[in-house]
């Protein structure tokens, strides 16, 4: 073979490297950064910075955000109540009958909710729920965010639910068992795992989203829950508006509550990865 | 069967919440969008006024071409900086790497893609800007001012540039999955046969890349739509400010951006709250038309296969 | 005496080809009837219509008449119907992520045909007796299917379809991937069983059928060629 496609070969295999850990290199540094500036923050205020409440603007202390990580938890699973039956309901009707108008149509409509900007479903939330109560609310969010995380724990529930194979559903089918009993009691325990993990999916992007928050909950930072029905906090929200203020104490604030955020995403997803090996 | 038919029935109601929520969206957009469409008619895309008066709402005016310019500049330099790494990075997972190596790269890949958009948005904020605009931007600025996009000296490190990279990095690995999934689609034995006539790696995959091309302008049609609508990290890194960006070192706004910047406003003036559902109606057809057209490139390309 | 089955006249296509054509047969009570043909000649096709599993195919037309113990399947609710002839499908198919008990149990529990757990135990343990399993399995009832061998799933597969107490027990070539040791023992089962219930089988292994059939048919293409009583 010649020198000339010898030399190509290696010059192109080296470009894919390089282009290809340009690529992932962002992650490293975010991580990095985080956790040195975010591990500086909380080293500094100690334990305090968990359950404690923010402090003023130009005081050098970062404050607490307990709060808002209060906030963030009672969201995620206020989000994943709604959103959960929702999703597997749906996705059991899409599944089992296919050959229906209806279930067709109801897997292209939930798959193209994935399309619609998070900020949009935050702004319709609010005109919907915030404005005719009068109040921004743990409510609008919690709504707001099982929209949002709707399709992703549904296209994974949707998966587990196809991927039984066609012998176990002839199984269920031969001992007489009808479509309704075959799904809920041997097609869930076939796809448990998925069924589980799907919930994870749910508990993640709940954790993480911001924008449908942005204008549903209010960003109530210095009270502990008050009621579903009044402003509540969320570390994702925290986060941003942190950033945007120019007080140094509020970013090095930011950067310790992003480290919390980093640490519950990673743990979730390590999490999601253990069930979804076999 | 008749326990069948009740079993579909109870499943109905689910279904229909979910119908539901879609129309009540859809139309509540619509909606509110009504009123600036009374006021402006279609300037409202056309003009690239943003003049906000209190107390006097006929004197109102609203013109969101400045940030859809914003919103497409932004995201078309997301899709040139994420292309040749999301590329990259699928045919070295796909082409090169060992089974290890290859699920390990994978799993970077897909806590990237779910990582949080707050935490690009603020990193880049608090600590990549600054570097951004001193170890790229200035540089870029002296050694290409002749070229309009780069010709203005950039002041803040918070610009149409800096939004277009942080999303260009949050999008790639979106766009890994896309092309990973499309190279899987084509069969084992074109690969054999190219191997088996000696060439080489490159040369397979030159060949292999043209077949895919259609899964390509796919996957950059879908990411396109997918960086039009983010929100969070735009609005942490663009600068928030209105006026039509001709060159790519000033600070601008996106729909998305604006919404998020001005939403809070709006409740002091009559229309701008219209307004800006009016950008949201925008953001949500360029959604539609990109997804609409990507997914059918994707699926007229994998049934060709 | 009335047969257990009664076909007449059945034709059936499936997305416009024909599969059977003319089939008549009778299955006597408390015999084992064979049904034997080369592959493709229609026999799963056949055996799958009469509990109406059939009908969960796209594309599936037939006409003629089909009676289960007297009865025009029609007009069985379709659950009863495949509780009373239930099918045993080729390749072991149990339920991966239950245990051996539960796979056993399900069927009676979701049928509500028990009254207590102590009920339970007992179906359970004659179901397993009946396939001729339970000494190889009693100890680990709590372990997942995986762990036994292919003839012993298979035979789970039997527990599981007898613990529904059919009269009807419909296998398909239930020993077609099984090595002889448990071959054996799975027609052993089933001659004991014919005690019990009607036994309608289906292979392609004629030495199988003249070992087991008090009655044969033979099927080719979808025709029936002939069906004769072994012994005459």
């Amino acid at each position: 073979m010649s020198r000339h496609r010898y030399f190509k070969d290696k010059l192109f295999k080296i470009m894919v490297f390089v282009f290809a850990m340009a690529g992932v290199a962002p992650l490293f540094a975010i991580i990095s950064a985080i956790a040195v500036n975010g591990g500086k923050t909380i080293l500094s205020v100690g334990p305090g910075f968990f359950y404690g409440l923010p402090s003023s603007p130009l005081s050098s202390s970062p404050g607490g955000i307990g709060p808002a990580l209060v906030g963030s938890l009672i969201l995620m699973f206020l989000s994943t109540i709604i959103g959960y039956p929702l999703a597997f309901m749906t996705a059991v009707l899409a599944v089992e009958f296919p050959e229906s108008v209806f279930g067709r149509f109801i897997d292209v409509l939930v798959k193209s909710l994935l399309e619609i900007p998070t900020i949009l479903i935050g702004v319709l939330v609010y005109s919907l729920l915030v404005v005719p109560t009068g109040s921004f609310s743990a409510w609008a969010g919690a709504i707001a965010l099982a929209i949002v995380i709707l399709p992703y724990i549904y296209t994974h529930v949707e998966n587990s639910l196809r991927s039984i194979p066609a012998d176990i559903r002839l199984a269920s089918y031969s001992l007489g068992l009808s479509r309704a009993k075959s799904i809920f009691y041997v097609f869930t325990c076939e796809a448990k795992r998925g069924l589980l993990t799907a919930m994870l999916i749910g508990l993640a992007r709940a954790s993480g989203e911001t924008a449908p928050l942005l204008f549903t909950i209010g960003g109530n930072w210095f009270t502990y829950f008050q009621g579903l029905g009044k402003p509540i906090g969320a570390v994702p929200l925290l986060i941003y508006t942190y950033t945007l203020t120019p007080y140094t104490n509020y970013h090095e604030a930011a950067w310790g509550a992003s480290l919390v955020l980093l640490m519950v995403y990673l743990s979730l997803f390590a999490v999601f990865r253990r069930f979804s090996k076999p | 069967m008749k326990e069948d038919r009740l079993f579909f029935l109870a499943l109905l109601p689910f279904g229909a919440i979910v119908v539901a929520v879609f129309i009540v969206f859809v139309s509540t957009l619509l909606y509110n969008s009504l009123p600036i469409f009374i006021h402006e008619g279609l300037m409202v895309y056309t003009s690239s006024t943003w003049r906000p008066v209190e107390n006097n709402p006929e004197a109102e005016v609203y013109g969101l071409l400045a940030p859809m310019i914003g919103t497409l500049e932004v995201s078309f330099l997301a899709i040139i900086i994420s292309l040749p790494p999301g590329l990259s990075l699928a045919i070295m997972i796909e082409e090169y790497l060992p089974t290890g190596l290859k699920s390990l790269m994978e799993t970077i890949i897909e806590v990237m893609a779910g990582l949080p958009t707050v935490l690009y948005g603020m990193w880049a904020s608090l600590f990549f800007a600054d570097y951004l605009k001193s170890d790229l931007m200035i540089p870029l600025h002296e050694i290409l001012w002749f070229i309009p996009i780069f010709g203005c000296m950039p002041e803040s490190p918070y610009t149409v540039f800096t939004a277009g990279v942080i999303l260009g990095i949050m999008i790639m690995p979106y766009m890994v999955g896309l092309i990973l999934d499309g190279i899987r689609q084509i069969p084992k034995k074109i690969r054999e046969a190219c191997y088996s006539l000696g060439m080489t790696k490159y040369e397979t995959v030159r060949i292999l890349l043209r077949l895919m091309r259609p899964v390509i302008i796919a996957s950059v049609l879908l990411s396109l739509g997918r960086a039009a609508g983010e929100t969070i990290a735009v609005s942490l890194t663009i600068g928030n400010t209105y006026n039509i960006p001709e060159c790519l070192f000033t600070p601008g706004y996106t729909i998305s951006s604006l919404i998020a910047d001005q939403f809070g406003n709006s409740g002091f003036y009559v229309y701008m709250a219209s307004a800006l559902y009016a950008g949201g109606l925008f953001l949500l057809l360029l959604g539609v038309i990109t997804s609409s057209t990507g997914l059918y490139l994707m699926r007229r390309w994998k049934t060709s296969v | 005496m009335n047969p257990a089955i009664m076909i007449e006249d059945l034709n059936l296509w499936i997305k416009n080809r024909q599969i059977l054509h003319n089939i008549s047969l009778r299955a006597p009570a408390y015999k084992i009837t064979v049904i034997i043909g080369p592959s493709g000649s229609g026999k799963s096709t056949l055996l799958r219509t009469i509990n109406r599993l059939i009908e969960l195919t796209e594309g599936v037309r037939y006409t003629g008449m089909i009676r289960v113990l007297g009865k025009d399947i029609m007009d069985w609710d379709v659950y009863e119907l495949r509780r009373t002839a239930v099918y045993v499908a080729q390749t072991p198919n149990p339920f991966p992520h239950m245990t051996i008990y539960e796979n056993v149990a399900i069927g009676p529990v979701l049928h509500d045909i028990v009254r207590d757990k102590a009920d339970l135990d007992r179906i359970v343990r004659w179901a397993l007796e009946k396939a001729m399993l339970w000494d190889e399995v009693k100890g680990r009832l709590d372990e997942k299917p995986g762990v036994l061998s292919g003839g012993q799933q298979q035979r789970l597969c039997i527990a599981r379809a007898l613990a529904l107490k059919p009269q009807i027990l419909l296998l398909d070539e239930p020993t077609a991937n099984i090595d002889p040791e448990n071959t054996h023992r799975i027609e052993e089962v089933l001659k004991r069983l014919r005690d019990e219930m009607t036994i309608v089988l289906v292979t392609h292994n004629h030495d199988q059928a003249m070992r087991l059939a008090d009655y044969l048919v033979v099927i080719r293409d979808g025709h029936i060629e002939s069906s004769v009583k072994p012994g005459d």
